[in-house]
């Protein structure tokens, strides 16, 4: 018995030894760090949803961004400095954002935080921004409120928000002549708001809409069966599909069977491209409408065509809408940098307010007001292409800028002293 | 007027559609099942609250995928991969038990909770490591993979397919439980451990292979929800849940409570969806509490405790 007791206590402090070291390791390289040259590179971190649902999504927009920041060091960095990132996973949790959030600019003192995927992320991190006057960028998280009800100075968002999106696909939608709709999008607060987004426009345009009957699956649902039946029996015209991810391709494989693809010709998946695409493959059925900010094949410009290019050579695949969303969205934080001459926060939020980026999906405004991005949306539809043979592509159907559906500079004013008489 | 409609109500969906969406509930019940039976064998024989269910089921349904894939989609490898993905997470079953379960059986209940929990992480981050972050997909074989019609009632054949394995698995698993003397002893140790031992039965081995075959189970509902839907790293947490809730209505550690438990839950669940689509969701969580109300130990449990019955 006393041998054991031996064993299992060296075992035990062996292993207490090993995270002692590894919890001060890191403090003692940084002390190290911290004496020499005052310009070492400039440090971004970046905070993503690497485990859960979106970690397809959040590894592609790292790998657009990782191809940016690759092709800035080449040629010598920003303001003379390289970039270097640090990756964080928030493991879509408010809490785990934030305290990355802490970590990063109060401890390892980095210069940005970028990234962001889960919209109840994004509302956390801005909380904390907002009181401690740090800028976040976030590249992802669509909740308009970030922007609009709840914005502030030190948030930049790049991509477009479910307010614009929906805006967006309701403009294409008005203009068809169906009138009877079904939504089918998960019970929490994106899917809840990307349906919203778009009846809430979609009526407004078109007035004799009807919608014949809403489902709202658990985030996650392995069976959507059930789900299929009602639908069905509704008869709608329009299928609007909110879900995304595994959940999007689930209600696929489910549904055909059914032949729901034949008996309900307008099937559309809101606010999804490639990165669903690929996943699914040859089970995406053709003829389905999908919508997106970015399809490589779209757009035959010289810094298109360079960007799918690069990608292709670093990681062998085309770009995904969100390998885009990654790439924009540092790029635009950097410029902002560059312009402002500075890595001071407030100089370089100073230049991103208004600021206009090159982008491979063409030039990208961020708004003064509000710091929104104006960021168009196509509306598409799959079709099979002889160039590949392991997934569909997208024909574009129609193109709406930014601009035209971003919500009026007065309306996002409003919303926000609303907000502030609430407090 | 046809003979569909004379049955229908105007205020209720239309027949076809009602006998459908029946369909769809005992499908996704059998399903349930099949994991929950597990899930009460080992809770009922060992006394073990095995939150890890949810993460051997998400085993079984990559151990079915990358099988499938191996052997390049066709109906033998889907036969092969539903023999196989079982008996693969069988084996991780019993040595989680051999190792690491057999040394918390003598603490408190609390140390079995924390040890199955921390298998969860594990075995989540595991996959992810594996596999990867993306959601994977396997094809039905071809002669499931279209639908059946009668009348105007559609049903995919695969979910046909669940919905006849399902009772199937039922009888054969209780002529174990019941016509064997392995079940006997299994069904005795649960009553009585001690005295069972007393008596010279091999406790330890039988709570090894009891334990291997309710991880066969959620194994075997991995493999079979593969190629029902997508292939996730967070599959383990859809399905704890739901199972969970089978067990508490169905009795814990009664076997035909699975099987009540997983009927109710299904259909409740189906006809929730086509009634009441907003609260659809909600309607399972109440029927375990009205249930957890009137009959705390289940609908076919013992209040003297969990009974394999």
């Amino acid at each position: 018995m006393k041998k054991q007791g031996y064993v299992k206590a060296f075992i035990c402090l062996s292993i207490l030894g090993f995270f002692l070291i590894g919890a001060f390791a890191p403090a003692e390289a940084q002390t190290k760090k911290e004496t020499p040259a005052k310009k070492g590179p400039i440090r971004i971190g970046v905070i993503d949803g690497y485990s859960g649902m979106a970690a397809v999504y959040c590894d592609d927009k790292l790998k657009g961004c990782r191809l940016y920041v690759d092709e800035v060091n080449a040629k010598g960095g920003i303001l003379g400095r390289k970039i270097e990132l640090i990756v964080r996973d928030d493991e879509l949790k408010p809490d785990m954002g934030v305290k990355h959030l802490i970590d990063l600019y109060l401890e390892k003192k980095v210069d940005f935080c970028i990234g962001g995927v889960s919209s109840s992320v994004l509302l956390a991190n801005s909380e904390w921004c907002k009181r401690n006057k740090k800028l976040w960028v976030a590249w992802d998280a669509r909740t308009d409120k970030a922007t609009g009800a709840l914005g502030h100075r030190y948030l930049v968002r790049t991509l477009s928000d479910t307010d614009m999106y929906g805006n967006a696909g309701a403009q294409f939608w008005a203009k068809q002549k169906y009138t009877k709709y079904y939504t089918i999008s998960a019970d929490y607060e994106f899917g809840h708001a990307t349906v919203d987004g778009f009846m809430k426009y979609l009526k407004r345009l078109k007035p004799d809409v009807q919608v014949v009957g809403q489902q709202w699956p658990k985030l996650g649902e392995i069976d959507y069966t059930a789900y299929i039946t009602p639908i069905l029996q509704a008869e709608p015209e329009v299928l609007f599909v909110g879900l995304w991810g595994g959940d999007a391709m689930t209600l696929i494989k489910q549904a055909k069977p059914y032949g729901l693809f034949q008996k309900i010709p307008q099937v559309y998946i809101h606010g999804s491209g490639l990165s669903l695409l690929a996943p699914t493959g040859m089970m995406m059925p053709e003829g389905v409408y999908m919508s997106t900010n970015y399809f490589f094949s779209f757009l035959d410009t010289p810094e298109n065509k360079a960007f799918v290019q690069g990608y292709k050579d670093k990681y062998g695949t085309v770009p995904a809408d969100y390998s885009y969303l990654g790439y924009v969205g540092i790029k635009t934080l950097l410029e902002g940098i560059k312009r402002a001459k500075t890595t001071d926060q407030e100089k370089v939020i100073d230049a991103l307010e208004g600021i206009t980026v090159d982008t491979p999906g063409g030039p990208l405004t961020t708004r003064k007001y509000d710091h929104q991005g104006e960021m168009g949306f196509y509306v598409a539809i799959t079709k099979k292409s002889p160039q590949f043979s392991g997934f569909l592509i997208l024909e574009k159907l129609d193109y709406i800028p930014g601009s035209r559906c971003m919500m009026p500079v007065e309306e996002v004013k409003a919303l926000r002293e609303k907000a502030q008489e609430k407090k | 007027m046809d003979l569909w409609q004379i049955f229908s109500f105007s205020w209720l969906p239309p027949l076809p559609t009602l006998i459908t969406q029946l369909l769809n509930g005992v499908a996704r019940a059998m399903l349930l099942f099949l994991i929950s039976s597990g899930l009460t064998l080992i809770l009922g024989v060992l006394g073990v609250v095995n939150f890890a269910h949810g993460s051997l089921y998400m085993l079984g349904a990559y151990a079915c995928y990358t099988i499938m894939i191996y052997l390049g989609q066709d109906v033998y490898s889907f036969w092969l991969a539903l023999i196989l993905a079982p008996i693969v997470v069988a084996i991780v079953g019993a040595l989680i038990e051999l190792f690491l379960l057999r040394r918390v059986y003598e603490a408190e209940g609390i140390m079995q909770l924390l040890l199955t929990y921390a298998l969860v992480l594990f075995f989540s981050d595991f996959v992810r490591l594996v596999w990867g972050p993306q959601y994977r997909d396997v094809n039905r074989p071809e002669v499931l993979g279209g639908a059946v019609f009668f009348g105007k009632v559609i049903f995919p054949s695969y979910n046909l397919f669940i919905l006849i394995l399902g009772p199937v698995t039922a009888l054969i698993l209780w002529m174990i439980l019941y016509k064997t003397k392995f079940g006997k002893t299994a069904r005795a140790i649960a009553f009585d451990r001690e005295m069972a031992s007393a008596l010279g039965v091999n406790v330890p081995f039988l709570y090894t292979t009891i334990f291997m075959i309710g991880c066969g189970l959620a194994g075997l509902g991995g493999a079979l929800a593969a190629p029902m839907g997508s292939i996730t790293p967070t599959m383990d947490i859809s399905i704890i849940v739901e199972s969970f809730v089978v067990v508490v209505i169905g009795g814990m550690g009664s076997f035909w409570g699975a099987f009540l438990g997983a009927l109710i839950v299904g259909v409740a669940h189906a006809f929730g969806i086509l009634i009441l689509p907003r609260i659809a969701m909600v309607s399972i969580f109440v029927v375990m509490a009205v249930v957890l109300i009137l009959r705390p130990w289940g609908l076919l449990g013992n209040p003297l405790g969990p009974l394999t019955k």
